[in-house]
């Protein structure tokens, strides 16, 4: 069967950010701790016009470019997200239409936690390996909320990535893909209610862990190879502290992870989140290195991708922003108070 | 075609009118009208109004105001051009009187804006805009005339003292009219501080939301001489109308009125005249920069003197171009379908001599200048007494 | 007024992919329409994405469906292939906007019809950087 691979790719993040401190102050909490303990900073957040759907356009715009790819050549388009904006009504048809995409194209949403990106950017692949389609679009996006006062209001954030799947000019190579799933009741959040629920530290060895470990050892063994055959590792990251933890008992180094590392500055983008961090890397890859890709989704489960760079990676890398300086640059601080209204914490009466 | 006067107005205290309804006030307007010209009977009747969907909920207003004003079954018709309707109904009865078709025809205009709150009814207005492609933008009239102030500020320098000096002028005007809406003094001071609307437009420099009617009595200028003795003969001598992109972002120059320009020209080319040949004007000054831009169009003053001259004193009461001696929209009030018509009767009263404390010296021929939106209608009538 | 299904849906090759149509002569009408100067050959064009601010104002004051973003900035744009559009410009403190700063189009949420109806999407502009 023939290579494919990622053919272009790009990732949008707002330029809204609120503090750690600003979020502890309004609850009596102790921003030391979350910096520290869960080595978290700062998030983004997503403007009162931006939602998944505006930031999976942007992304998608980002990645056809680099991909140099028409919306048109497209044969799917796939966009995972915990946070689409409609109930009832695809994200997908939105974006297919404005990216040129429709109307011979599949398109279907996927919901699964945090792990909805990884799954659109599979099925992408997937039918492209298949010789389904020519391109494949897989997007991870989401503008994810955490109950007021809650962990979860620390991280949860928005930002998204699209990647271009295709069997030409490859820049990144899909070499093996693995899946680790259980049922296990994590997190959740049941239909009508604003705000999820999570089992607080079960979140954590029965769920993160055991099931990114699992695709990471998996897919190791499936490929025959150890942490040092990687010159990056991204992981799947709620906070800062998570994915540290899982590359170093993986046998990781910092050097190895740090680059996909975003979310102590991002906030958990959820969907968005381990495939952000893969934009970060390809940003800066060089030809010949291989990344390993794990993604973790509450419910529970893991994908995990290899990736080897190809030498066209140098000729794309320009040609749409990049992720660290969306990250680093031109931020735009809240207050609370705004990002209560931004994100629609405010009890009015319905208009 | 023959000549046509103006034989009877009929206006009353506009403002926000709780107890009148939008069939009360043009009743009132109408029937003061009526009197006024000492008539039995009309033969027709328009009517200028620019969203009484939006605003009232009742369209149908043609039967609906034959029948409260007490004229059925006499033909009568609503037009609507948005901001401009009363100049358009009023150039529709003129039509009909100056063809022979009809004797003596009643053009009203009238709206009632306050049945709605201040967000429904900003909506409204802004409907008179390119709905599907400023609208949705978020754009509101104060934004759309805002863009042009800066746009005028850009290219000519004119000053926010400018601006503001067309609300003091029409304020001090308006404080002599006891129709008007807002009948008081301003200052400078005031206007420059008032609260931020539209960046750089502020309050002071906006019309009001009002509630109003008007109403003018048109008959052949044979048959006013005859029986219509009593005052000085008013005729109309120029009537233009031209229109523009709806949508300002289309226009090549936003610091200019082409709709404007092009309806003075032929007003002044049927009255066989020029801009120089008007004595005082009542011109649409929804927002102060508005009359800057529309009284450069009108070719009164060269373009990017608009500002300079209102700073000047040109246009006051006892400078060399008095605008608005009414009060404007500004202070007058600005219920939209009735504007066009009661600038008539401001120019009507002045030529007849019965504008009161605000009565103008000398004048023989008045200027009325009404426009849709942000200018993609105008209508543009000359006055002139005779004898 | 809500926009409903019918009116939204027509306008979409509009709103989210900014197609218009290119006289031979150079004109550009946007939105694309039914009649054309007489004579003149036309063909589909895709509105030029970056652009500069024309003129520009900060709305304070702003309808029911767009009030929670004031103040917002409203501009002129012309964009690089000579056409005009009215459009918001975000992402930026309103008191760093200029006229003739660089802008370009970004896809942005425009209005929400109230709880239950449409979310409408479109484009807005935002500064280059």
């Amino acid at each position: 069967m023939s290579e494919v691979g990622i053919v272009g790719y790009g990732a949008y993040l707002p330029r809204y950010r609120i503090k750690v401190e600003s979020i502890a102050a309004v609850w009596g909490a102790d921003a030391e701790s979350y910096k520290r303990g869960l080595y978290l900073f700062e998030k983004s957040v997503p403007g009162l016009d931006q939602d998944t759907i505006t930031m999976a356009v942007e992304a998608s715009r980002y990645a056809l470019k680099r991909a140099g790819v028409q919306g048109k050549q497209l044969g799917a388009v796939y966009v995972g997200s915990e946070s689409h904006p409609y109930a009832v009504k695809p994200t997908g048809t939105v974006l297919a239409e404005a990216i040129g995409a429709t109307p011979v194209c599949h398109t279907a949403d996927f919901e699964f936690a945090c792990k909805a990106g990884t799954e659109a950017m599979y099925v992408s692949y997937a039918q492209v390996k298949a010789g389904l389609i020519q391109y494949g679009l897989g997007v991870g996006a989401d503008t994810s909320q955490g109950a007021p006062g809650d962990a979860l209001e620390y991280s949860a954030s928005a930002g998204a990535a699209a990647f271009v799947f295709g069997a030409q000019e490859i820049v990144a190579r899909v070499d093996h893909t693995y899946s680790f799933m259980t049922d296990t009741p994590d997190f959740w959040r049941r239909e009508h209610q604003f705000y999820p629920q999570h089992g607080g530290r079960f979140t954590g060895e029965p769920a993160y862990f055991k099931h990114t470990l699992g695709a990471a050892k998996g897919i190791m063994a499936l490929a025959k190879m150890k942490p040092t055959d990687f010159r990056y590792v991204v992981f799947h990251q709620p906070n800062g502290k998570f994915p540290m933890e899982a590359g170093k008992r993986l046998g990781f180094t910092k050097e190895q992870y740090e680059t996909g590392l975003v979310t102590p500055w991002l906030g958990n983008t959820y969907s968005g989140a381990s495939p952000i961090g893969l934009t970060a890397i390809l940003d800066v890859a060089k030809p010949g290195d291989r990344i390993l890709m794990v993604s973790f989704g509450s419910g529970a489960g893991s994908d995990a991708f290899i990736y080897t760079v190809t030498d066209r990676i140098l000729e794309i890398q320009n040609q749409a922003p990049k992720t660290r300086p969306q990250l680093d640059e031109n931020k735009f601080y809240l207050d609370y108070g705004k990002y209560a209204k931004f994100r629609g914490k405010i009890i009015r009466n319905e208009k | 075609m023959r000549d046509v006067a103006i034989v009877g107005v009929g206006i009353h205290k506009w403002g926000e009118l709780w107890n009148m309804s939008l069939r009360d006030m043009f009743a009132l307007a109408g029937s003061r009208a009526i009197e006024d010209a000492g008539i039995d009977h009309i033969d027709s009747m328009y009517i200028g109004c620019m969203s009484s969907g939006l605003f009232t909920a009742q369209e149908h207003l043609a039967s609906l105001l034959a029948d409260y004003l007490g004229v059925l079954p006499a033909p009568a018709a609503r037009v609507e051009s948005a901001c401009a309707s009363g100049g358009l109904a009023f150039r529709m009865g003129w039509m009909e009187v100056a063809s022979g078709l009809s004797d003596i025809v009643l053009v009203g205009g009238v709206e009632k804006m306050t049945d709605v709150n201040g967000d429904e009814a900003t909506f409204a207005l802004s409907t008179a805009a390119d709905t599907e492609y400023e609208g949705y933008q978020g754009a509101t009239f104060p934004a759309l005339y805002a863009l042009m102030a800066r746009a005028h500020i850009d290219k000519y320098g004119t000053t926010l003292e400018q601006m503001s000096q067309v609300a003091v002028k029409s304020h001090s005007n308006g404080a002599l009219n006891p129709d008007a809406q807002y009948p008081f003094p301003v200052t400078l001071e005031q206007v420059m501080k008032s609260t931020l609307v539209a960046e750089p437009l502020r309050l002071l420099h906006c019309s009001p939301i009002t509630d109003g009617a008007a109403a003018v009595i048109l008959v052949p200028a044979d048959i006013a001489k005859a029986k219509f003795k009593k005052r000085p003969l008013v005729v109309v001598t120029g009537a233009g109308h031209a229109t523009d992109t709806i949508a300002l972002h289309s226009r090549k120059d936003l610091t200019w009125m082409n709709s404007t320009e092009i309806a003075a020209k032929k007003a002044y080319q049927m009255a066989n005249i020029g801009p120089k040949d008007i004595d005082f004007a009542e011109v649409h000054d929804c927002f102060s920069i508005a009359e800057i831009i529309v009284t450069e169009s009108l070719g009164f003053f060269e373009a990017g003197q608009g500002g300079p001259a209102a700073e000047k004193g040109i246009t006051a009461r006892d400078g060399a171009k008095p605008i608005n001696t009414s009060g404007g929209l500004k202070s007058k009030g600005h219920p939209v379908g009735a504007t066009g018509v009661a600038q008539i009767i401001e120019v009507v009263r002045q030529l007849w001599g019965e504008a009161g404390t605000r009565q103008l010296n000398n004048v023989r021929r008045g200027l009325t200048q009404n426009m849709g939106g942000t200018g993609g209608s105008a209508l543009v009538h000359i006055l002139e007494k005779r004898g | 007024m809500k926009i409903r299904s019918p009116r939204y849906a027509r306008e979409i090759p509009q709103r989210y992919r900014c197609e218009a149509v290119k006289a031979e002569t150079g004109e550009i009408f946007f939105p694309p329409r039914v009649v054309y100067p007489k004579g003149v050959k036309v063909a589909p064009h895709t509105l030029a994405q970056t652009g500069k601010v024309l003129s520009y104002t900060i709305l304070n004051v702003a309808p029911m469906e767009y009030s929670d973003l004031t103040p917002y900035a409203l501009g002129v744009i012309e964009l690089d292939d000579g056409a005009r559009i009215t459009a918001q410009i975000v992402d930026i403190d309103t008191a760093e906007i200029k006229t003739g700063m660089p802008v370009k189009i970004e896809f942005r949420k425009l209005r929400t019809e109230g709880d239950e109806g449409l979310l409408c999407y479109g484009y807005k502009v935002v500064p280059m950087r």
